[in-house]
């Protein structure tokens, strides 16, 4: 399945006249473009979408973290991923510092895992099975209702259930929950 | 100066008037009346395209920048083209729905002085920017930016003091509720004409108090657990706003100074208790907050009081979203309301306040439609509210305990009863206001403790029917009846208070009191001195032991009872003063010792 949709994309490339894909891709914190799904062999992939001075983003820093090193052991990839283009490496770097996370970090100035991933706000979060098929996609939890409306512990945690269910090839409970946090600019 | 509100206006009239609104436009009639609005707003941009430079900069720079540039509350700026082009559909949203700016009463702009929404013109105006592609327009349309005062807002106080150690907010967790005692270094009473916090991490701290401990209590509960401050919402009783003024601080409110002849006096002794809500930010954070003091010769002659409506039997059962809670009070005098403050926990829905005059015709003065615990404060009045004898004031508060208010702190609902702690509720509404004369002032001093008395006496009821043997609403309700000149019943409530719980020394103390002022010494130490023995930390007990002991003619004891009630509460003036005079006692007749 992955070959074959490979085998396409020098075509589309070839249609839009010259070859896109690269410059439409993901970076690492070099500039390099990155596959997410091909970088490591992991049965589930999760992004997770977040920017350098959104508050909510932050505020969830520690959960990140803990996710990430409960399912990270299990088999889960994880991808913090920066998609407002104005966010330069260096920035980036000294934000995960802060914050302490530890996780790998890349850019999608181009948005391209963004709209894969269905990504509209930070913080919000994206679980893949392989063949980029995206099983879930949404909040972390529901601790935010709205900007200024919030619980005082999340209630359900969307995002560690369908990890959780995903590594052990169960049905995701939800395969969606809306985000609630600040909107990722669109490309400039 | 000072003017009523317009006659005839019913508290209710906002609401009526809203209601109305909102279902005429379902209607089938309205449209067709609206029409020549919608043409209107239509043929706004028609002055030509709304640009950032023009239209979105000016508005932008006037009520946001204020928080939102570095150093403030904001979490990112919006200064620039770039800043605010990429947030352009989240400022949309979140100014439709005047979740920002935030400013939580509803009614007439100008009410309330630093009054912070914007036009509906103004919401407008982002919307159409939005839509028509956020254009940035000629560059020299751009206004220049506010020239904000860095720093302190009311200029180089008098007088800088400093939380004494740095606090450490978690990463993570549930918002804090801490309290941070600052020490005044003061070699005399100075009058204080202002008062400015300057949060030094401004993004921790989401809203403020400052008030005034005169007693050193605070001091002995600073750093119990080992963090400066201590925790939680609830203050000691003695802990006072300073007489007559609310300070409260929130991100955005504007610093002011007192005007001549208002403001407060700071003695020495005192200790300012900051309380802060902070919210963690994902990692830990330092605080080590500063207060700038503002000195001024003029005494603060203008009488002002504040005063409070309230309710403590509040019971709102799990599940309840419309509990409602009421309290009203008669004016015995005629004052100038300054301002206002609403105090609920998050269970509050909707406060409502109000001022029947006497000809019966009855005025809002606070409106706010969903209240946020996050950003309370006070409010005060653009022009003084007229309130004259005979005003009946009203609170009206709603509550939501059920699961649908994503706030509730406890999931799923539980009944919730008054209390200080977050997870527990409250209702108050406190009036700061300014009398004519000190006659005025003590008649509505009495009229207020008599109200507040009457509202305290129901609350230990209420507690004594839950749980007979309740020692503290006993201790409280026997209070209340000896302040009342009911001492035989106050004396028996005390004596079951002890009995129920042995090691409680708050009844021994009272009884302490009602034996000394029936002049039965003996008994009055023994109460006192089993009151110090349960609790060496009552400073009250020590002093009252060393007058017992001074009127039984033992002054060794005397001196060693008031040295120990000086150690716990500095401030004690009688103490020292009644101790220095036995020393020189002492000194004069040597022989005297034993």
């Amino acid at each position: 399945m992955v070959h074959v949709r490979l085998a396409w994309i020098p075509v589309g490339c070839l249609l839009l006249g010259g070859c896109a894909a690269p410059r439409q891709a993901a970076l690492d914190l070099n500039g390099s473009p990155i596959n997410v799904f091909a970088a490591k062999p992991a049965s589930v992939t999760v992004l997770l979408f977040v920017s350098n001075d959104c508050p909510i983003a932050n505020r969830y820093a520690p959960e990140i973290q803990r996710l990430h090193d409960r399912f990270a052991c299990r088999g889960a990839a994880f991808w913090l991923v920066h998609a407002d283009p104005s966010e330069s490496p260096v920035e980036i770097q000294q934000h995960a510092r802060l914050y302490h996370l530890d996780l790998p970090l890349i850019r999608d100035p181009h948005h391209q895992l963004t709209r894969l991933a269905k990504a509209e706000v930070t913080p919000s979060a994206a679980v893949f099975f392989p063949g980029r098929k995206l099983i879930y996609h949404g909040r972390i939890d529901d601790r935010f209702v709205e900007l200024g409306r919030e619980r005082p512990e999340a209630m359900n945690h969307d995002l560690a259930e369908a990890i959780e269910a995903a590594l052990s090839h169960k049905r995701v409970p939800v395969s969606a929950a809306k985000a609630v946090g600040c909107y990722i600019p669109s490309e400039p | 100066m000072t003017r009523h509100l317009p006659q005839g206006t019913r508290p209710d009239l906002l609401k009526t008037n809203r209601s109305r609104r909102r279902s005429s436009l379902g209607s089938l009639v309205r449209p067709t009346v609206l029409l020549p609005l919608v043409f209107l707003l239509a043929g706004f941009p028609a002055t030509g395209e709304v640009t950032f430079n023009k239209d979105i900069a000016p508005v932008v720079f006037q009520n946001c920048a204020t928080c939102h540039r570095p150093g403030q509350s904001g979490p990112f700026p919006l200064l620039t083209y770039a800043d605010i082009k990429k947030r352009a559909k989240q400022i949309v949203e979140v100014t439709a729905r005047r979740y920002m700016p935030p400013w939580l009463p509803d009614g007439p702009k100008d009410l309330f002085l630093g009054d912070r929404r914007l036009s509906e013109a103004q919401i407008q105006l982002f919307r159409t920017w939005l839509e028509a592609g956020t254009p940035e327009g000629p560059a020299q349309e751009l206004p220049t930016k506010p020239n904000w005062t860095e720093g302190w807002q009311l200029g180089q106080p008098d007088l800088v003091v400093q939380m004494p150690k740095k606090y450490t907010l978690p990463a993570e967790g549930r918002d804090v509720y801490r309290n941070f005692v600052i020490p005044v270094p003061l070699g005399k009473a100075r009058y204080v004409r202002a008062l400015e916090l300057q949060p030094d991490n401004r993004r921790i701290v989401h809203h403020a108090f400052i008030k005034v401990d005169a007693t050193g209590e605070v001091r002995k509960m600073d750093g119990t657990d080992g963090q400066p401050g201590f925790a939680g919402m609830n203050l000691p009783e003695q802990v006072k706003t300073p007489s007559g003024c609310f300070l409260s601080w929130q991100p955005g409110k504007m610093s002011s100074a007192e005007a001549p002849g208002f403001g407060w006096t700071l003695k020495p002794g005192q200790d300012l208790v900051l309380q802060a809500h902070l919210r963690p930010t994902g990692k830990p954070e330092e605080l080590q907050a500063q207060v700038g003091l503002y000195f001024t010769d003029i005494p603060p002659t203008n009488l002002t009081a504040v005063f409070v409506l309230c309710s403590f039997t509040l019971d709102i059962p799990a599940g309840t979203n419309d509990y409602l809670v009421e309290d009203s009070f008669v004016l015995p005098v005629d004052v100038e309301a300054l301002s206002v403050l609403p105090h609920t926990h998050y269970l509050g829905k909707r406060i409502e306040g109000w001022a029947v005059f006497p000809g019966g015709t009855r005025e809002p003065l606070l409106r706010i439609p969903d209240w946020d615990f996050n950003w309370q404060g006070d409010y005060r009045y653009a022009r003084p509210v007229h309130l004259p004898a005979g005003t009946i004031l009203q609170m009206r508060y709603l509550y939501d305990n059920s699961n649908t208010n994503p706030r509730n702190p406890n999931q799923p609902p539980k009944e919730v009863r008054y209390g200080p702690q977050s997870s527990d509720e409250m209702g108050e509404l406190w009036f700061q206001v300014q009398l004519k004369n000190t006659n005025d002032l003590a008649r509505l001093a009495e009229a207020s403790n008599e109200h507040h008395a009457r509202a305290f006496a129901g609350y230990a009821q209420f507690r004594l029917k839950q749980n007979p043997h309740d020692a503290r609403a006993r201790t409280e309700l026997g209070f209340i009846q000896w302040s009342h000149g009911r001492t035989d019943e106050a004396a028996a409530n005390f004596r079951t208070a002890a009995a129920d719980e042995p090691a409680f020394d708050q009844p021994h103390y009272y009884l302490g009191v009602i034996h000394r002022t029936q002049h039965r010494l003996a008994e009055a130490r023994a109460e006192f001195q089993t009151a110090v023995k349960l609790n060496p930390q009552n400073s009250r007990a020590f002093g009252n032991l060393g007058f017992v002991f001074l009127g039984l003619g033992d002054l060794e004891s005397a001196e060693r009872s008031l040295r120990s009630a000086l150690e716990l509460n500095p401030a004690d003036d009688l103490a020292r003063n009644t101790l220095q005079a036995i020393v020189k006692q002492r000194s004069a007749n040597p022989e005297s010792r034993p």
